[in-house]
């Protein structure tokens, strides 16, 4: 499959880390300032599918593989569901059963800071796959 | 819910109670019974109080009313106009005024992880549908090349 010019493989590779770096602290701090989840699971899913325009699926396939980002998206899943099960335990479904902490802090907020990292995790394996089947159409042709 | 009036103040303004009412409030509430008169003045504004609802003065001059689980409302002096207000407690407010229970200083994130949590599992289950579909549809693969082929 083609690769892009020198100049954008260049930039990509350095910018990468950084989005995933970006990504990362979106998600684990998402309970303190804004961002979540979601935004950044959308960071995540971009760095990659960047490095994979750039750098050529076929290169690449065998680092991100398909199997694992299927396996971390029903993974993260039913990381959720079992986070939301867990709380029967303690009351309601879906209550937070670990309240509290002082506001501000990054141990604060009980289940908000997993399950944004759960979230994390699924919608950036979700996008991610979501490019995989796409771009493996291009195989077929 | 009931849509809002909100006042300047962001409390959830409903309407006013009448000069009259207003002067005799304080001995139209007899314990926690709903008088008559306080009763078809709610019905004038289109709320029908529930039998078993109950007034309870929180504070001096500020009452409360239960109507059932889903519906508070506070009735409260008016320094400015000198009348009684009637106020509706929203789940906006329940938010702002509770969000140290959770213990996030985001609200957002309070909002969408903790109370709402149940609401974002949906969203994220409407995901992996759509990438499910997605994925059988557009699969692809060595046996399947007839699909896309001839």
């Amino acid at each position: 499959m083609m690769r892009m010019s020198t100049v954008t493989r260049t930039t990509i590779r350095m910018v990468s880390p950084f989005l995933v770096a970006y990504g990362a602290y979106l998600i684990v701090y998402g309970h303190l300032s804004p961002g979540g989840g979601f935004q950044g699971g959308v960071i995540l899913a971009l760095s990659v599918i960047l490095m994979m325009i750039a750098q050529g699926y076929q290169d690449l396939k065998t680092t991100f593989r398909e199997k694992l980002v299927k396996g971390i998206e029903s993974g993260a899943a039913l990381g959720i569901l079992l986070l939301a099960f867990s709380s029967l335990l303690f009351g309601t479904f879906f209550f937070n059963y670990l309240r509290g902490g002082t506001p501000g802090e990054l141990f604060s907020g009980g289940i908000i800071a997993p399950f944004n990292v759960l979230i994390g995790f699924k919608i950036g394996a979700s996008f991610t796959l979501v490019f995989y089947v796409l771009i493996r159409r291009m195989d077929l042709d | 819910m009931i849509p809002l009036n909100y006042s300047r103040e962001g409390k959830g303004y409903r309407f006013s109670i009448d000069e009259d009412l207003s002067e005799n409030f304080n001995e139209s509430v007899e314990e926690t019974e709903i008088d008559e008169d306080i009763r078809k003045a709610f019905e004038e504004e289109n709320v029908t109080l529930d039998e078993e609802a109950e007034i309870v003065e929180i504070e001096e001059g500020v009452w409360e009313i239960d109507d059932d689980e889903s519906e508070r409302y506070r009735i409260e002096k008016d320094e400015e106009d000198d009348e009684l207000k009637v106020y509706g407690y929203q789940s906006y407010e329940y938010y702002i005024e509770n969000w140290e229970d959770v213990g996030a200083r985001n609200l957002v994130a309070s909002v969408l992880a903790d109370w709402r949590a149940y609401d974002t599992m949906g969203e994220a289950i409407v995901l992996i549908t759509a990438i499910l579909g997605f994925y059988i549809i557009l699969k692809g693969g060595e046996d399947d090349e007839d699909v896309y082929g001839d």
